[in-house]
């Protein structure tokens, strides 16, 4: 692969990926406002994302009463996820994945879907 | 004239079984016209095998250079009769690659498909499922190298653990010196220009934060013939047209069925490089910017079991009372869809042809005479249908997109598009630190190939 369609494959892959990111963030916050006005507005909701720059976004955007309350967490391996979950269900939270989450854990999610609910946006 | 020449002029031959197989089409469906795209299988070859423990599925559209996994599969240490090959051609080509290694191939079928319709390698899966007589489907590489006891792992894994799915990654070189192919020892593919050795397994194998993106899910993936028919095969639909597609939309269906998902730990196939081999100047569906489908992504939040678009004679054997019997025609009515699909249209870059989109956080679909758009969450089984969902309908998207925004809180309607910049550049700020990190263990030579 010649140096010029190296980087322009590295260009498409950046511009693509990171529409994907900035939609799916786009899904979660208007999810987030839908699941709070379809009267789970009480619920406790905890977002499983998968990296720091995602989190500290949210976070701000929950600070700001951009985005609806919810907790946030990083996960980043199979076992802290299953920990995560399990954890936030006892604790009464509604548990929200991103897609990127879901699809990087889809075994852990496939089974820890069995047992309890989690919603992926 | 070789030998192997000769076996095919003879299975050519008006008399042989190939060409008996193929006057005798008797379609699954009710009408062959109705289940057909193009002029209808041919088969150059077919299986005598009477009850294999294994079916290899090969795919081909016109491109391949090489089936050297053909002269691997010769130096298999179980019984031949435990395993058939099966040969799936989208187009009318009888490749002279396949000729020269024609005593290990069984089946060798020709779709015949016009040339103007786009190569879809999930109609393939599907013929050669449905072709199939073995108990496990192999869907692999026909371009790599396997060591000799590759039957014997799959099937001994199988006998461990019945409901699975099972895939084998692959180590992959980047020398060009081994091309053309030039049969290296296998020590050679891990060893010099190899890309993802990792002390004795793949990196994908050792990772476990990104696997969908570290392993090779279409290098090799097996499953039960009854599994994958049970889960109506792989999917037809558009988006999988091109290069965007693999047995992972099976895995993935599979896996939310509720089989475990399990990548051998000591089997592996070698592949050595050749030209096109990243799927360079061919049509994209959409993907998520690394290849991988989006539309298959969307299986797994949907937990979606069954396909968008279901092959026909996948449908017929999945519905029959005892789907192992194997047809001798495959529907392709399906390609219809896709025939013109790509005229005169750019075969490079990402698109989509579907008519089903996400837009900010709503699933906006085309029907036939009006725009419909729902949330996402709506469409996730736990969440609930009895929530009230709220649709938006509209005569077009444009219609659709504003009263999707209207009723948004305008503090959330301002911040979209900031979050939209904020990720662009926080991204960029990411790749260009991971870059230079990556230069940086290159010098020290911590990191890189071997």
């Amino acid at each position: 692969m010649s140096v010029r369609s190296s980087i322009v494959s590295r260009y498409r892959q950046y511009r693509t990926e990171s529409a994907m990111l900035a939609a799916a963030l786009r899904s979660l916050l208007v999810n987030l406002d839908y699941i709070h006005r379809t009267g789970r507005s009480a619920t406790r909701r905890l977002v499983i994302v998968d990296s720091w720059r995602e989190a500290l976004l949210l976070r701000v955007l929950v600070l700001l009463r951009i985005a609806r309350r919810c907790a946030v967490k990083v996960v980043t391996r199979p076992e802290q996820l299953t920990r995560v979950a399990e954890q936030s269900k006892d604790a009464g939270f509604l548990v929200i994945l991103t897609l990127r989450v879901c699809s990087r854990h889809y075994q852990t999610v496939a089974a820890l879907r069995r047992r309890t609910t989690i919603l992926v946006i | 004239m070789s030998d192997a020449a000769a076996q095919i002029d003879s299975l050519n031959d008006p008399g042989s079984l190939g060409a008996r197989a193929a006057t005798d089409d008797v379609p699954v469906g009710r009408d062959a016209a109705a289940t057909r795209v193009g002029e209808g299988m041919h088969f150059v070859r077919r299986s005598r095998r009477v009850r294999p423990k294994v079916s290899l599925i090969l795919l081909d559209w016109s491109v391949r250079e090489s089936f050297h996994l053909l002269h691997y599969l010769s130096l298999q240490d179980v019984d031949r009769e435990s395993f058939e090959v099966l040969i799936v051609e989208f187009y009318s080509r009888t490749a002279s690659a396949i000729e020269a290694h024609v005593d290990q191939v069984d089946t060798w079928v020709l779709l015949r498909m016009p040339e103007t319709c786009y190569y879809h390698k999930h109609l393939m899966y599907n013929v050669g499922i449905a072709l199939a007589r073995g108990e496990i489907c192999v869907i692999c590489d026909s371009d790599a190298m396997v060591k000799p006891g590759f039957i014997r792992a799959i099937v001994s894994r199988f006998e461990e653990q019945p409901d699975m799915v099972l895939h084998l990654d692959q180590f992959r070189n980047s020398r060009r010196d081994l091309y053309p192919f030039c049969y290296p020892e296998f020590d050679e593919v891990t060893g010099r220009g190899c890309i993802n050795y990792a002390a004795g397994v793949t990196r994908g194998l050792a990772d476990d934060r990104d696997t969908i993106h570290s392993r090779n899910y279409g290098a090799c993936m097996c499953a039960r013939r009854d599994d994958l028919i049970a889960i109506g095969g792989a999917d037809e639909h558009i988006d999988y047209l091109g290069h965007i597609c693999g047995p992972y939309d099976m895995t993935f269906r599979l896996v939310n069925k509720g089989l475990t998902e399990v990548w051998h730990p000591s089997e592996f196939m070698y592949h050595t490089w050749h030209p096109g081999q990243a799927g360079e100047n061919n049509y994209l569906g959409p993907h998520d910017g690394r290849h991988v489908s989006t539309t298959a992504l969307d299986a797994l939040r949907e937990r979606r079991v069954l396909p968008l678009v279901e092959n026909g004679t996948i449908r017929t054997l999945r519905t029959r009372p005892s789907p192992t019997e194997s047809p001798d025609d495959v529907s392709t009515a399906n390609a219809a869809a896709w025939l013109h699909a790509l005229d005169g249209d750019d075969r490079e870059g990402s698109g989509s042809t579907s008519t089903r989109r996400i837009w900010n956080g709503f699933v906006v679909e085309r029907t036939a005479n009006a725009v419909v758009a729902r949330p996402l969450v709506s469409e996730d089984p736990s969440f609930g249908a009895d929530r009230g969902v709220p649709e938006f309908r509209g005569e077009s998207e444009s219609e659709v997109r504003d009263a999707i925004l209207g009723s948004l809180p305008w503090s959330l309607r301002l911040a979209l598009p900031v979050v939209d910049v904020l990720t662009y550049v926080s991204r960029a700020m990411g790749s260009c630190l991971l870059f230079a990190r990556r230069r940086v263990s290159r010098w020290l030579g911590t990191g890189g190939s071997r």
